[in-house]
């Protein structure tokens, strides 16, 4: 019987704020959220897993575009002790840029009015050591964008969730954790 | 009930090099390694898949960054032909964005960084078919801040590989890598 290589990770709890939000847990431990300003999945990083997969779909309320960014969380309370940095490259149609800032953990990278999604791969959350994480981002504005990131957080705390908000309005889709079995 | 779309694969063997190296196979396949010149998978690749997804967390154990590199291997033996790898590079780095195309004996999947964590994932696609090899990375290094460096890489030799192996241009890394099937 052949080892099965994702499995998908239930958060312990979800919490999530915005105005008229919603947001909930699914059989299976995906999380179905509306209207959220900001998004907590909480105890879906564990000591079975090393690295995880986060895919998301996305559709948010503000038409010039919105990200997400993302602190990592210990029983639910955002991680600050160390310093998130994020790297991100922006192709949209025959311009190419690239920008660092500290400080922002960027985790979902464009949403707007059209329908987005993204892979994020996460290195070792709950290890005692940093933490790296990689998004692969795909961005309806203008009929398709690239903006992919990655981040480093230098701290070495054992994180077992994410805490996601919005850099304005809210947002709506799908969220699900995957660990990578090892 | 549905089929399981993604098997971790477990090596059949594994070797590694390098003073004070160690290398392990989880009871599921994960393989953990340390103070590695190169780790060698051998026996991930076979006719059950023809895709496979490549997943690793590593670090540099030498102050500042370093190149991650990779060559495939059948039986054992990597193979090293001149030119046969050719890897096109996408670099970000704070505002400097910049792109490669390099033909080499060996690819490339990553930096590796001693400041920060590191990691990609690598999607390559039909090692194991006597046809040219084709592989993808989306990976993320630390060095002293966040650094994007991806590659798309050909290899152009129609062999039919059953492992691959992983070494720092120089020094030696730590972590652990996960070998993934595709169902087909």
């Amino acid at each position: 019987m052949a080892t099965s290589g994702l499995v998908t990770m239930t958060p312990s709890s979800i919490a999530s704020t915005g105005t008229g939000n919603s947001s909930s847990i699914n059989t299976n431990g995906s999380v179905t959220f509306s209207s959220c300003a900001t998004l907590s999945l909480n105890g879906v990083f564990t000591s079975s897993y090393d690295n995880y997969m986060i895919v998301g779909r996305l559709l948010g309320t503000i038409s010039t575009g919105a990200r997400m960014t993302c602190r990592l969380t210990i029983a639910g309370t955002p991680q600050t002790a160390g310093t998130y940095t994020s790297q991100y490259f922006d192709a949209d149609s025959t311009t190419i840029s690239a920008s660092r800032a500290t400080a922002i953990g960027r985790f979902f990278n464009q949403i707007q009015t059209y329908w987005s999604g993204a892979s994020v791969y996460m290195f070792g959350p709950y290890l005692a050591q940093q933490t790296v994480w990689r998004t692969v981002d795909s961005y309806g504005r203008d009929g398709g964008r690239i903006i992919d990131s990655g981040v480093t957080y230098s701290d070495s705390a054992q994180c077992d969730g994410i805490s996601l908000s919005t850099s304005s309005g809210e947002v709506s889709g799908l969220i699900t954790v995957y660990g990578f079995n090892q | 009930m549905p089929v399981q779309g993604l098997h971790l694969i477990k090596p059949t063997s594994i070797v590694s090099t390098g003073a004070g190296n160690s290398s392990s196979i989880g009871t599921n396949g994960g393989v953990t390694f340390s103070s590695c010149a190169t780790l060698s998978l051998n026996g991930v690749f076979s006719a059950d898949y023809d895709n496979y997804m490549i997943v690793c967390r590593h670090v540099w154990n030498t102050a500042g960054s370093t190149n991650l590199e990779m060559r495939l291997r059948t039986s054992g033996t990597d193979n090293s032909t001149a030119s046969s790898y050719v890897r096109q590079s996408l670099f970000a780095s704070s505002n400097t964005i910049s792109s490669a195309r390099n033909a080499s004996d060996f690819t490339r999947v990553n930096g590796s960084s001693n400041a920060q964590r590191d990691g990609f994932v690598l999607y390559v696609f039909a090692p194991f078919l006597s046809q040219p090899t084709a592989g993808r990375t989306a990976a993320i290094y630390g060095e002293a801040n966040a650094v994007l460096w991806d590659f798309a890489w050909t290899h152009n030799q129609s062999t039919s590989y059953d492992g691959f192996t992983i070494y720092p241009s120089t020094g030696s890394i730590t972590g652990l890598l996960t070998v993934y099937g595709m169902r087909k």
